[in-house]
């Protein structure tokens, strides 16, 4: 795959996931981007084992770990409502806030776990193989992390 | 059908929109990237390139310039010039010890 194609392929879903760790717009666009220019720099050691998506997502996560051990994001405050439009589009950005609300009560460990399986669909293997965790680990992890983002969601909905 | 959790979340992320400049952000930090590495390559090699002329140019100097005759080891006789030299001296007990002068060097 060139550089062209991973880049419009595979650029939405990293930005996604970024949104999903950061929290913001602003610093989602900055990791996404920052994995994508080092992704392309070092597309000779990507290693046909592990799919392409996989290998930009873990990029990313480390990329997104080393900015939290040294300073970390300016999160803005996020938005308590969701702005007023009709229908669907009210919908949607209701859907977004709630679930960036519920992803900020999670820990960041938490909500990295959430991201790369339930919007990535990575299994409990692929996971620790990124985190550097035991499957067995990830997965009591990955179901107590699932679990909390649940009833938050649940919590949200009949509250 | 998918875990309703997943279906949430996926239906959630994938309704934020991916800022529109950002693929267009990514080619010129890439593209910039790679002309400031050939750059510095070039500069690299420049660099390299007047090192090694520089080296090669210098031109050392072949000799030491040192006082005296010189002698090399393809002389089959050193050019010294060997002379007696005739001294006069006068030695004297004094309470320190004995004092010796000596006058006038004359070379034979």
């Amino acid at each position: 795959m060139g550089a062209p194609d991973m880049l419009s392929e595979h650029l939405p879903m990293l930005y996604r996931v970024a949104w999903m760790l950061t929290g913001n717009e602003a610093d989602a666009e900055d990791l996404a981007h920052d994995t994508m220019v080092a992704a392309l720099s070092s597309i000779g050691r990507f290693r046909a084992e592990s799919r392409l998506s996989t290998w930009l997502t873990a990029i990313l996560v480390n990329r997104h770990r080393a900015i939290k051990r040294r300073s970390g994001y300016a999160r803005p405050e996020l938005p308590v409502s969701a702005p007023s439009e009709p229908g669907a589009a009210m919908a949607a950005e209701e859907e977004k806030a709630a679930l960036l609300r519920a992803l900020d009560r999670l820990t960041e460990d938490e909500r990295t776990l959430v991201a790369l399986s339930a919007y990535q669909g990575l299994d409990s293997s692929e996971i620790g193989d990124m985190l550097g965790r035991p499957a067995g680990t990830i997965r009591y992890q990955l179901h107590e992390a699932r679990e909390k983002l649940r009833a938050m969601l649940l919590e949200k909905r009949h509250g | 059908m998918g875990d309703p959790l997943d279906d949430f979340v996926r239906r959630a992320a994938d309704a934020v929109p991916v800022p529109s400049g950002l693929e267009t952000r990514v080619r010129a930090t890439v593209a910039r990237r790679r002309v400031t590495r050939s750059l510095a390559a070039v500069a690299a090699g420049l660099l390299l390139g007047l090192a090694l002329f520089a080296l090669t140019r210098t031109e050392r100097p072949k000799d030491v310039a040192i006082a005296g005759p010189r002698i090399t080891l393809t002389d089959p006789e050193p050019p010294l010039h060997l002379r007696e030299v005739a001294l006069k001296g006068q030695v004297t007990a004094t309470e320190e010890g004995l004092s010796i002068r000596f006058e006038g060097a004359r070379h034979e």
